[in-house]
């Protein structure tokens, strides 16, 4: 292109430049034989982390129709999980191969979404069963050849105090927990030590572009929560004497109205 | 017993004295009144524990009658208050109360007392000002060791960004240095180049040393983790590599086979790092930086043809115009998606537009020396 502009050079410009084109266009054939298979990987990588974050929140949603704590998940629940967990691994295994040796941190940042809905799904239903914590090692075995990292544990740890706040103020709502109990033992208390803990890590502002940048948003989301159950207590506490025996909330509408 | 046992503070000096003078341990004190029923079964657990923890902390009792100087300051209005210190520094502790300056009420299990404190020690060590008490176990919910170890590890990330940061500092000094030499270019005909290109090369070479310090404390870690950090000056330090080749410096490092650029192989020789490893996770130059300083090239050699000009030099721009033409067919070969690369490749074809208009504007005018290009 352009070589026409002047008779003069024209002839020396297609001399000058066939050779050095044609190995530069050989070079440049190569880079983009590599960059396709890079973007081919992070796209099947980003459409597996979707899928597997679709999957994770049904499971959530699932496991909020459970009512108790510290028992076995009822079978019903169970087995539309079941079947969602297998489809989330096979999701898992697809890419396993993509994300092996240095690809793991290479595409950290495409599967980190799936991995951390993955992560609040599963410590949401081991708290129910366990009332515990689930940890780090245990996430990391569910996961075979899946790098999981410190920060998408923690993320997805922040996103079960969510959970857990919508678990809480269901049970609080439905009567079956009377807010002086919660105050005692149960759901609240441990929002409760899970928001101290969260509060007392110390990340340096330092490395606040590279290292745990979610980490304000979600605290503070995390915060809300814990103090949006504690509103609750506190109101069907203060209010609940003022409703007729026999009274229940409504369960129907989304129970968030309430305590807003 | 533990009132008679334990050693007393007297006065506001003893207090200091023992919070200054002890260097290795935790210095724990019972403020109140001896003779409070409180403070009595406190003192006795804390006789009881005082010789299983005094390889980490020592004990003192003082009364807040005896010695009123700190009730306003450490606000000392319980009838048992515990306090920590650590090499003059007081140590907060997170009990799950509220409170985080002290313990205010009696704990009488030794276990939960030997524990709260030995965690106080441990976290003093380690530089942190509040601790979280163990004791906060109200529930069986959380593994303690859970968050200990995030923030082990978060410790430990930490270090190491400092570490990179300060190399990638250096580098970052030494990458400016070298582009104000580069920058002379514009402003000195072609063959006064040659002193500039030789400072330009000895600042290069600086930069390559940051580089192979840089590599040799990344390849402890997996590289992609970390990358985001350099990768912009290492790109810098490649534009800087390619332009001054380019302009006839680094002579004795051009392959024997490359026309007017270095290789992204013949770049990492020179600096003597791998290229675009895809299985081995180790240092290296990545595609992705390699092409993105070949762009920064292309601007740069762009803003040169108009300056090549200024100075009366009438032949460079058309070998800058070839060259870059020689690029841009280049990239579009390649097939991009919507990310940086394809951003700033996008600027390629102003570039060139930018220097065949100046190549325009001199043929026009009959200004293109015969023969010109073939230098």
């Amino acid at each position: 292109m352009g070589t026409k502009r002047s008779w003069e050079g024209q002839a020396v410009v297609k001399m000058d430049s066939t050779e050095s084109a044609s190995s530069t266009l050989s070079i440049f054939e190569n880079f983009r034989d590599e960059l396709d298979e890079h973007h081919d990987r992070r796209e099947r990588i980003i459409k597996a982390s979707r899928d597997i974050t679709a999957l994770s929140k049904k499971i959530i949603f699932a496991l909020q129709r459970v009512r108790t704590t510290n028992q076995p998940i009822p079978p019903n629940i169970t087995k539309e999980n079941d079947t969602r967990l297998e489809q989330i691994h096979k999701h898992f295994a697809s890419i396993v191969a993509d994300l092996v040796g240095i690809k793991s941190w290479r595409y950290q940042r495409q599967i980190s979404g799936g991995v951390q809905e993955f992560i609040e799904a599963i410590s949401f239903d081991h708290y129910l069963r366990t009332e515990t914590l689930i940890t780090h090692a245990e996430v990391a075995s569910r996961l075979p050849g899946i790098l999981v990292t410190e920060e998408d544990y923690l993320m997805g740890i922040f996103d079960l105090t969510g959970e857990m706040m919508r678990f809480a103020v269901t049970a609080l709502s439905s009567g079956k927990v009377t807010p002086t109990d919660a105050a005692k033992a149960g759901v609240l208390v441990d929002l409760r030590v899970i928001r101290a803990r969260c509060e007392a890590l110390s990340v340096s502002g330092r490395h606040r572009a590279f290292m745990y940048k979610d980490i304000s948003k979600k605290k503070e989301v995390m915060q809300n929560s814990v103090e949006k159950v504690e509103r609750a207590a506190y109101g069907i506490l203060v209010r609940g004497s003022e409703r007729p025996s026999g009274w229940t909330p409504d369960l129907s509408g989304p129970v968030e109205v309430e305590i807003h | 017993m533990g009132s008679i046992v334990l050693p007393h503070l007297r006065s506001a000096w003893h207090v200091d004295q023992a919070i200054l003078s002890e260097e290795e341990r935790l210095v724990v004190i019972r403020f109140g009144r001896d003779h409070d029923p409180d403070c009595i079964r406190q003192d006795e657990v804390l006789y009881k524990i005082a010789e299983r923890v005094k390889n980490f902390a020592v004990i003192y009792l003082c009364d807040i009658d005896e010695v009123p100087d700190f009730n306003s300051m450490y606000e000392l209005y319980d009838t048992m208050t515990i306090m920590f210190f650590y090499r003059n520094k007081h140590m907060m502790c997170d009990f799950g109360t509220g409170n985080n300056n002290k313990l205010n009420w009696v704990l009488e299990d030794k276990q939960e007392l030997i524990d709260i404190i030995e965690t106080i020690y441990k976290g003093a060590k380690k530089g942190r000002g509040l601790v979280v008490s163990p004791k906060d176990t109200t529930t069986k919910m959380i593994d303690q060791r859970i968050f200990e170890d995030l923030q082990t590890k978060i410790d430990e990330e930490t270090t190491v960004r400092d570490e990179l940061h300060e190399i990638i500092q250096t580098l970052a000094r030494k990458g400016r240095s070298t582009q104000a030499i580069l920058s002379r270019a514009h402003s000195t005909p072609a063959d006064q180049l040659k002193p500039v290109l030789d400072d330009a090369a000895v600042e290069i070479l600086a930069q390559k040393q940051e580089v192979l310090r840089l590599k040799a404390v990344a390849d402890q870690h997996p590289f992609y983790k970390y990358n985001a950090l350099w990768t912009r000056e290492l790109q810098n330090l490649v534009t800087s590599i390619e332009l001054c080749a380019w302009l006839g410096g680094l002579q004795e490092h051009k392959g024997p086979s490359s026309g007017s650029f270095l290789t992204i192989e013949e770049v990492g020789k020179f600096l003597e790092v791998p290229v675009n490893l895809k299985e081995q996770d180790a240092f290296h130059l990545t595609i992705e930086e390699y092409l993105l300083a070949l762009i920064s090239v292309v601007e740069e050699l762009s803003r040169l043809a108009v300056n090549s000009v200024t100075l009366g030099d009438y032949e460079r721009p058309l070998q800058i115009g070839n060259f870059i033409k020689d690029l841009f067919a280049g990239f579009q070969l390649l097939n991009l998606k919507n990310d940086i690369l394809r951003k700033r490749s996008d600027g390629i074809k102003y570039s060139v537009k930018k220097v065949e208009d100046v190549v325009y504007d001199l043929s026009l005018r009959g200004l293109v020396p015969k023969g010109g290009a073939a230098a």
